[in-house]
Parts: C-alpha cells; structure tokens; sequence
C-alpha cells in the first residue's frame, strides 16, 4: 500500500510538472505572438520620395521660368502681328 | 512459517515496491517527456505564427508605403502641372493685355503705321454693305465724335446718308452701324474683333508662344 501511494505521489509529481511544463510554453507562445504584434517594422525605401517630389516641382519652376523668358521674348512681335490680323482680318461684325 | 520462507516473502515484497515504483518513474518519465514535446510544438507554432504576423505587417507597410509614395509622386505632379498652367494662362493673359493696350493706342491715334480714321471708314462702310442701308447711323466712343463726322461725310460720297448717333458705346475702339429704325445693328468694334480672334486662335497663340519650351 505503501508502494502504491509512493507512485501515486510520484505520478502525480509528474503530472504537475507536465502541466507547468505546457503552461509556461503556452505563455511563451503568448509573448512571442505579442512580440510579433508589436515589433516595429522596418520598410527599406529604395526611394527617396522627398527628394524626388522636390525635383518634380523644381523642374516645373524651372520650365515656368522658361517659359517666361522664351514668351517674354515672343510676345511684342506677336502682340504686333495680332493686332494687324485683328484689326484687317475677318473677325469683325456681327448683326 | 520458517525462517527461510519468511526472509523469501520479504524478498518477493520488495521486489514487488520497486517494481511498481519502477512503473511508477517510467510513467512519470513518460508524462513529463509528453508534456516537453506538446511544449515544443506549442512554441513552434507560436514561432509560425509570429513570423506569419510579422510578414503580413511588412507587407502590409510595404504597400502602404508605396501607395504613400505613389500619393506624394502624384500630388508632385499635379502641382508641377498647376505651376505651369498658371505661368502659362499668366502669359497668356499678359499677351492678350498688351494686344488691348495696343488697341486702344491705336484707337487713340498714338500708334505710327495705323490711322484710325481710316479704319473706321473701311468698318462703317463694311457695315452699310452689310445691312444693306442707304441712311445709317453710326455710333462709337465718345472721343471718336469728331472722327466719326468725318466718317460720315466720306460715307457720304459713296452714296450713303450716314449720321453720328447721339449716343455712344464704351468700347476700345471701332464702330457700331445701325439702320434708321434701330432695328438692326453692325457690330465692328476693336473688343468684338478681338474677342472673335481669341476665340478662334488662341489655342494657336497659346503653340507660338510657347512653342519649343
């Protein structure tokens, strides 16, 4: 009877030791799934967005500032040949 | 019982005690064995899992990232695309108000090459052919009171009875011909010209402006 008890003791010794065994595991498993929720993520951005926008924009300032010179350099002959055209040209009357 | 029997049951008792012990252990043994390979198993599948969640975020950022990136290219654009539409409609509105301020010098006598007296012959006699009047009446600026006189004196020696009308028009320049009853008018003034030529050209004045740039 003795005997029995003693395994009985040493079973159930062991049962509880399984028991802690897999709720520490289930633990850990909980606080690695967390850690993956919450671990910052790195992007690696082979573009540089910023830079890229600011270029965009500064071509356009440029090719507006183009712009003007290239009008400005065109606009008094034409604003002549429009006037003439105008004036002397079949865009007049209407009844 | 003798002696002998008794030291062989004690013998046979104990082997028993060590054997259910011995049972017992391997038992134990086997439950801790069973609990350490449900324990791998668990933390592995957490381990999957973790590394499932944390592809899906980088994915997931990966993505958001490019749409942000996408946003940013585009939002660029478009504000590139503004600065040159509103250069462009900016030129083009400065072109268009020195056609008017040259217009205007011209209806005011201040342009060499141009003689307003002249135009305003050819377009009152275009508007007498126009509708086809013996006796009209011509009207204008203010200023161009006297010029029209002359107008109508010229009108007249080309058969046509033409009056300067007591009322006049705010206009750069040119003339509004209008039959006796006022019931018909020639519009052919510098605004309505301009305003004709625009419509017609200025997708052509926008290319030789900037043509090239």
């Amino acid at each position: 009877m003795e005997a029995e008890k003693e395994a009985a003791k040493i079973i159930q010794e062991a049962e509880e030791e399984a028991k802690r065994i897999i709720e520490e595991a289930e633990e850990e498993a909980k606080r690695i799934v967390e850690e993956a929720k919450n671990a910052p993520v790195e992007v690696s951005v082979m573009e540089n967005v910023e830079k890229e926008v600011a270029e965009i924009v500064h071509r356009a300032k440029v090719k507006a500032e183009e712009l003007r010179k290239v009008a400005s350099e065109r606009i008094n002959s034409l604003v002549d040949e429009v006037v003439r055209e105008v004036l002397e040209g079949e865009w007049g009357g209407s009844s | 019982m003798s002696g002998e029997e008794v030291v062989s049951v004690d013998r046979d008792s104990e082997a028993i005690v060590r054997a259910i012990l011995k049972m017992a252990e391997d038992r134990a043994n086997a439950i801790r064995k069973e609990a350490e390979k449900r324990a791998k198993e668990i933390i592995e599948s957490a381990r999957k899992e973790a590394e499932e969640i944390l592809r899906s975020r980088r994915e997931r950022a990966e993505r958001e990232m490019r749409e942000e990136i996408a946003r940013k290219r585009s939002a660029a654009e478009v504000e590139a695309n503004q600065i040159i539409l509103m250069t462009k409609s900016e030129l083009l509105r400065e072109f268009f108000r020195k056609v008017h301020e040259k217009l205007a010098s011209i209806a005011d006598g201040q342009e060499p090459g141009w003689n307003y007296e002249e135009i305003l012959t050819k377009y009152s006699l275009e508007g007498a052919k126009i509708l086809g009047e013996k006796e009209i009446f011509l009207m204008g600026r203010e200023k161009d009171r006297s010029l029209l006189e002359k107008v109508a004196k010229k009108l007249e020696k080309e058969g046509i009875k033409a009056s300067v009308d007591e009322r006049t028009v705010p206009v750069i320049g040119g003339v509004v011909v209008r039959d006796g009853k006022d019931e018909r008018r020639y519009y052919n003034t510098f605004d309505g010209r301009l305003r004709a030529y625009r419509e017609a050209k200025e997708i052509e004045i926008i290319g030789r402006l900037f043509e090239g740039v």
